[in-house]
C-alpha cells in the first residue's frame, strides 16, 4: 500500500472511478479504496438512463455537460459503455401540464435538445402507448443509457492507465483529521497519507463521513428494478425511454430486447419504515414493488400484460434529505470532498462530476457545476432542491 | 370441497451475490440477502391456484414452517390467492423427517385436507426428501416432478409430470402429495399491489412445534475452501504464436501425452 497520496478516493462506483480517471489524468496521485468491487454496488444496478430533463437549472446544466460527454466516453475511455441514444419522453396529467411547459422553455433556453409534444405525438413514439390520464409530454431527443456496470468499469480501467491505482476488497478503515484538516486515510495494509480524501461511497457515505467526525445527511436507501420480457415488434432498443410523472414509475429498452422499469410508489414508503444495512443488504427488490410495475406497466403499455418478469434486482445507493447530489467540500473538516447522497440518480452525472472535481481541486471553480446549489450547506440554509413538479422529488 | 395444503418454505436468496452470503459456523446458519418462497414451492402453489380456477370449489392454506421469515413469506402466498396461512416452529435441525413430521401434524389437524402441493426440494439444503417422507407419514402416494395439475373424470387428479425422457400423465386419486418442478406453465403469478397490502393485515395462524426427534443432525457449515486460483497470462502476437506458446507450455509440464511434433 503506498504511504502518500495526493488524493484518496473512497468508493469505486462510477463518481469515484470518474473522480480517479479526471484526477489522475489531471497528473495527480490517486489512490482509490474500493471495499467490494468497482462497480459493484449502486453502479452495477443502476437503471442507467441518462437524460437532462430536470426542473432545476443547476441539474439541467450539470446533467447537460454529462450528456455532451456521454456519447464518446468509450472512446474518451477506450472501452465501451454501451450508450444508446434513444431518446426520453416525460408524461404529466393535467395537474402539472402548466409547469411542463415551464420547465421545457428553461431547457430549451438552457441549450436542452427538448420539446413539448402531444399525447399524440408520445403515442407515435412509443408504440402501443395508452394515453388515460396523461396530458402533456415533452422529448428530449439526446437522452439515451448506457451499460452502468460496463461504464464503473470502464472509468476503473482508464483511471488505471492514466496512473491511478484502485485497490477493490480495500476498505477505508479510519481517517486522521488534525486541526481540521484531512491528514491520512488508514486500512488494514498500512496508512496513506493525504491532504483530500473524496467520499464517493455511495451507501456508505454517512459512515466515512463519520470517521472524518462529520454527521452527514445520508442514509441507504434500496433502489429497485425490474425488467419484463414483451413479445411485441413495437418495442426496439431505440425506442424512447418513457416516464410516467403521476406513478413516478419508469420504463426503457434494453439492448437485449427487454422492458427495463422502475420507481414505483411503494418505494418512497419502504424508505419511510426502515434503514437497510448496507452491509446487510436485501438482494430482491419487494413484492410490493414487483406487482406495482406490473400494475402501471400494464395500464401504460398493455401489450406487456400477462408477459413474463424474467429479472428484478435492487441496490443501495445513498440518499440525501432533498435527493439531490450533495458535491464539494465539506465546511467542517478542509480536504474533505463529498460526491454522495445521488439517492439512486446520479449514475447520468458521472463524467460531469469527475470533471468538476478535477476542477475544484485545481482552480477552486466549476465550470458546469453549481457548487453553492450542490453544497451540504444547503440543508441547514433551507434551500434545498425543490422540482417543480407536483411530485418534486423527481427532481 | 377440496381442501389443498401448499408447503412452502422461506429460504436465503439462492441468487445472492457470495460476497452477501454470511455463514455462520458455530450457530451452523447461512444468512444473507433476502428470504424469497423456495422456487419450486412458488411452482406448487401456482398448480393449486391453477386447480382451484379450473375447479371451483377449493381451499388454499399455505403452510410453512420456520421463524418469521415463514411468515413473511405466507403473506406473499395470501396474497396470489391462498385462502389461509399456517406456521409452524421449525425443528430444531434442517432435517427432512422431522419437517415432514411437522407437516403431517399440521395436514391432520386442519382436518378435511386431501391433496397437498410442495416444491421437490428446497433451494438452500436440496435434500428433496421432505414431500416424499410427508407421504409416507401421512399413508398417501405421491406423484413427484409435476407441472401440471387438473381435475379429471371420477374425482381422479390428472397430472403432468417430468420424466427423463420427457413427460408423462398420470391420474391418481386423493388422498394425494404431489411435488412440483419448474416449468413455464407454473411460475407463480404475481400478485396485485391491493392485494399484497390486504396480506399485511391478515392474521397467520400459528401451530405449537411437534415434538419430533430429527433424524440428523448437521455438526459443521462452513463455505467452500478457497483454492486459490492462479492465472498466468501467455503472449503471443497472433493466434498462431499465442498457439505455440500453449504447446510448450504444455510440453514443459510434460501435460502432452506422446509428445509428438507437428
Amino acid at each position: 500500500m503506498q504511504k502518500q497520496a495526493d488524493v484518496v478516493i473512497i468508493g469505486a462506483g462510477v463518481h469515484g472511478a470518474s473522480a480517479a480517471y479526471h484526477l489522475a489524468k489531471a497528473g495527480r496521485e490517486v489512490v482509490v479504496l474500493e471495499q467490494k468491487e468497482i462497480g459493484g454496488v449502486a453502479s452495477g444496478r443502476s437503471g442507467g438512463i441518462i437524460r437532462c430533463h430536470y426542473s432545476t437549472e443547476a441539474m439541467v446544466r450539470l446533467a447537460l455537460r454529462a450528456a455532451q460527454l456521454w456519447p464518446g466516453l468509450d472512446k474518451q475511455l477506450g472501452h465501451p459503455v454501451d450508450f444508446v441514444q434513444n431518446g426520453l419522453i416525460m408524461m404529466v396529467d393535467e395537474q402539472d401540464a402548466e409547469t411542463l411547459k415551464r420547465v421545457v422553455a428553461m431547457q430549451k433556453r438552457l441549450g436542452m435538445n427538448t420539446d413539448v409534444i402531444s399525447m399524440g405525438e408520445a403515442q407515435g413514439l412509443v408504440p402501443g402507448l395508452n394515453p388515460d390520464g396523461l396530458a402533456l409530454a415533452s422529448f428530449e431527443r439526446d437522452a439515451g443509457y448506457a451499460d452502468p456496470y460496463t461504464a464503473a468499469t470502464a472509468f476503473g480501467r482508464a483511471a488505471r492507465a492514466a496512473g491511478a491505482t484502485l485497490h477493490a476488497n480495500t476498505a477505508a478503515r479510519a481517517i486522521r483529521v488534525e486541526n481540521g484538516k484531512v491528514t491520512a486515510v488508514a486500512t488494514d495494509e498500512g496508512e496513506i497519507k493525504t491532504s483530500v480524501v473524496i467520499n464517493a461511497a455511495g451507501a456508505w457515505a454517512d459512515r466515512v463521513a463519520a470517521m472524518a467526525g462529520i454527521d452527514l445527511p445520508v442514509t441507504p436507501g434500496n433502489l429497485q428494478m425490474c425488467g419484463f420480457e414483451p413479445n411485441y415488434t413495437g418495442w426496439t432498443s431505440k425506442t424512447p425511454t418513457w416516464v410516467d410523472m403521476p406513478k413516478m414509475t419508469y420504463a426503457r429498452p434494453d439492448t437485449g430486447g427487454l422492458v427495463l422499469c422502475g420507481g414505483g410508489l411503494g418505494e418512497n414508503e419502504s424508505w419511510e419504515e426502515e434503514k437497510p444495512n448496507p452491509d446487510s443488504p436485501p438482494s430482491k427488490p419487494t413484492d410490493l414493488f414487483e406487482a406495482e410495475m406490473a400494475e402501471n406497466l400494464g395500464e401504460r403499455i398493455p401489450w406487456i400484460v400477462g408477459r413474463p418478469m424474467v429479472r428484478s434486482w435492487c441496490g443501495l445507493d445513498g440518499s440525501s434529505p432533498d435527493f439531490h447530489l450533495i458535491f464539494g467540500e465539506h465546511p467542517q473538516v478542509k480536504g474533505f470532498i463529498n460526491i454522495v447522497g445521488g439517492s439512486g440518480n446520479s449514475f447520468k452525472l458521472s463524467p460531469a462530476t469527475g470533471e468538476a472535481v478535477t476542477e475544484l481541486l485545481t482552480t477552486g471553480s466549476c465550470t458546469y457545476l453549481d457548487q453553492h446549489a450542490f453544497s451540504v450547506t444547503r440543508f441547514a440554509e433551507n434551500r434545498p432542491f425543490r422540482g417543480m413538479y407536483r411530485m418534486h422529488i423527481v427532481g | 370441497m377440496l381442501h389443498i395444503v401448499v408447503c412452502l418454505k422461506a429460504i436465503p436468496d439462492p441468487d445472492v451475490p457470495a460476497a452477501d452470503l454470511k455463514i455462520d459456523g458455530a450457530a451452523k446458519r447461512a444468512s444473507g440477502g433476502s428470504y424469497v418462497i423456495n422456487p419450486f414451492d412458488e411452482n406448487a402453489l401456482e398448480l393449486a391456484l391453477k386447480l382451484k380456477e379450473a375447479a371451483g370449489d377449493v381451499r388454499i392454506t399455505a403452510v410453512s414452517a420456520g421463524g418469521p421469515e415463514a411468515a413473511d413469506r405466507l403473506r406473499k402466498a395470501l396474497a396470489v390467492g391462498a385462502d389461509a396461512a399456517v406456521r409452524l416452529e421449525p425443528p430444531t435441525e434442517p432435517d427432512a423427517f422431522a419437517v415432514a413430521a411437522a407437516l403431517a401434524g399440521a395436514v391432520r389437524r386442519l382436518g378435511d385436507v386431501s391433496l397437498v402441493l410442495a416444491g421437490r426440494q428446497a433451494g438452500d439444503w436440496d435434500h428433496g426428501q421432505a414431500g416424499g417422507l410427508l407421504a409416507e407419514l401421512l399413508g398417501w402416494a405421491h406423484v413427484p416432478f409435476a407441472f401440471a395439475a387438473a381435475p379429471a373424470a371420477g374425482g381422479l387428479l390428472q397430472l403432468t409430470r417430468e420424466t427423463a425422457a420427457g413427460q408423462a400423465t398420470v391420474e391418481a386419486p386423493l388422498p394425494l402429495v404431489v411435488t412440483a418442478t419448474n416449468h413455464a406453465d407454473c411460475v407463480l403469478r404475481l400478485p396485485k399491489t391491493k392485494e399484497i397490502l390486504q396480506a399485511r393485515r391478515a392474521t397467520i395462524a400459528e401451530y405449537p412445534a411437534e415434538a419430533v426427534q430429527p433424524r440428523t443432525r448437521v455438526r459443521a457449515l462452513r463455505p467452500a475452501a478457497e483454492t486459490g486460483r492462479r492465472c498466468e497470462m501467455l503472449g503471443g502476437a497472433d493466434p498462431v504464436a499465442q498457439a505455440e506458446a500453449l504447446v510448450a507450455w504444455l510440453k514443459e509440464r510434460g501435460l502432452l501425452a506422446g509428445g509428438a511434433e507437428r
